[in-house]
């Protein structure tokens, strides 16, 4: 999956179908539209999922070993019978990808949540022993209207890539698109 | 100052007041003070003899750092109430490679030794004198871990430029002594009326060599607020260098910790090598304790206010 950052719009449609299709709870969003130089020049929208790090600092720093990385597809999950809601992970990660809920019972945080791309998770069962299928796309790429979060095979990506470079080349927009990647 | 960099935008101030407050400064800060304590004590204990002040500091300092500990303790469980299921069952931190596990099964195996010196000063348990001085040897090891750990706690938050200095964990471990020492030599005082000449003078030793690291750090932070290729990190490293010199915390930071925490407490120890003054002593024993307090606010706060972005 990537994210290109200039085309984003802030529909928040990402995160709409995020939290409608994971179901997260109050106050946890796995993905996040954020922009940067609001109201000044060079302001820029982008969309923040979890960017399944290659050797990710939540995992290292994680005392209970709930956080683990698939050696398949390099997504990290998190083991949440496992994880203990400390909170380390969460000041381990610079994107602010593990999401808490903002207070549970007693004050009590909850289990750690983040963005696995929306693929099968460790257990595709669900609490009643059902298998989960989910479909190997991110939900917020299937949504996303401008094209800014594409998802699929790392080729299919660079293809798309290149066509949007040597589109914006044709517009003579090479410059700035420089500074997007 | 603003941030305009990808790399800090996904945090939020809710997870930066929440996980990096005043709770875990204060949490750090016992933390610290009590493994001081407890070095202290040992080292009172060594050179105890026929001294009726350094047995007395020698029991204070080993009984009461396992208390002090246990406070600083309910300081993180009030801040983060889930570790207390990791006090139910401790096996469940088996990340050696996360400072938090180390540092909890550091503070376990401390508090199980600390608690069977507390049974034999309470002469619930017998101890043969050189299986105690063996025991003690060991948690005095512990309890200079202990320091370390509250240090090396926050290099887990490995984008804030701050933490990472080499300066920290030496600085966090010179002003733990320190603190366990005042603390040491104002119970001296108070329950002797005397207080000891050598625990003053490595007192004044440690500041004078907590000033120099103080001097290391900022340097080290300032380097870093110069690095440019890697923006990110010097514009937060640069954010809590003017945090502490010339921002929010500039008075924290240099009225004190500097002045109040460092400078004056040795001005005043000089002063009582001079002439022998208890209440010389006590002004300066709590200065210092106030000094290592703020030291550990202004750590915690200068770092996580330069990660808030506009």
């Amino acid at each position: 999956m990537d994210v290109y950052h200039s085309p984003c719009i802030k529909c928040r449609g990402c995160e709409a179908i995020c939290k409608n299709f994971n179901q997260t709870p109050e106050g946890v969003y796995r993905i996040r539209v954020i922009t940067i130089n609001e109201g000044k020049e060079g302001q820029l929208n982008l969309p923040m999922p979890c960017l399944q790090c290659n050797d990710p600092p939540c995992m290292k720093v994680c005392p209970v070993k709930a956080i683990w990385k698939r050696e398949e597809d390099g997504i990290v999950f998190v083991k949440k019978d496992v994880c203990i809601g400390c909170g380390y992970c969460a000041t381990a990660c610079p994107f602010g990808s593990p999401q808490f809920r903002k207070s549970g019972a007693f004050g009590l945080d909850g289990k750690m949540d983040k963005c696995f791309y929306c693929v099968q998770p460790y257990d595709p069962k669900d609490e009643k022993g059902q298998e989960i299928f989910r479909e190997p796309k991110p939900r917020c790429a299937m949504v996303c209207p401008t094209g800014t979060i594409i998802a699929g095979e790392q080729s299919e990506i660079a293809k798309m890539l290149r066509e949007r470079a040597a589109e914006k080349m044709a517009m003579g927009e090479l410059e700035r698109l420089f500074l997007f990647f | 100052m603003s941030l305009n960099y990808i790399f800090f935008y996904g945090l939020s101030e809710h997870i930066l007041s929440k996980y990096w407050g005043i709770a875990i400064a204060t949490y750090l800060f016992l933390g610290g003070l009590a493994g001081g304590m407890h070095i202290t004590g040992y080292f009172a204990y060594l050179y105890r003899n026929k001294s009726e002040i350094l047995d007395t500091i020698s029991r204070f300092g080993i009984v009461l750092s396992g208390i002090v500990l246990v406070f600083g303790l309910f300081s993180l469980i009030y801040d983060h109430p889930n570790v207390v299921i990791t006090i139910i069952n401790p096996t469940l931190f088996r990340n050696l490679g996360s400072w938090l596990a180390i540092g909890s099964w550091i503070i376990l195996f401390f508090l199980i030794i600390w608690f069977g010196l507390l049974l034999e000063h309470l002469k619930k348990l017998k101890i043969p004198d050189r299986l105690r001085l063996a025991v003690m040897t060991i948690n005095s090891f512990l309890a200079f871990m202990i320091i370390l750990y509250t240090a090396l706690l926050l290099r887990g938050a490995m984008f804030v430029p701050m933490w990472q200095s080499l300066a920290l964990p030496m600085l966090f471990v010179v002003s733990g002594i320190s603190t366990g020492i005042a603390a040491c030599v104002l119970y001296g005082i108070i329950k002797t009326r005397k207080s000891e000449l050598r625990l003053k003078a490595a007192d004044a030793l440690l500041i004078a060599l907590e000033i120099g690291l103080v001097a290391y750090f900022l340097i080290d932070l300032s380097g870093m607020g110069s690095i440019s290729g890697f923006p990110s990190m010097s514009v937060a490293a640069k954010a809590s260098l003017d945090l502490m010199l010339d921002g929010a915390y500039s008075a924290l930071f240099i009225y004190g910790f500097v002045g109040l925490g460092m400078v004056f407490p040795l001005v005043l120890y000089g002063l009582s090598f001079l002439k022998k003054s208890l209440v010389t002593d006590i002004v300066s024993s709590i200065s210092v304790l106030i000094g290592g307090y703020i030291f550990r606010i202004v750590i915690i706060a200068a770092a996580a206010k330069a990660l808030t972005f506009p």
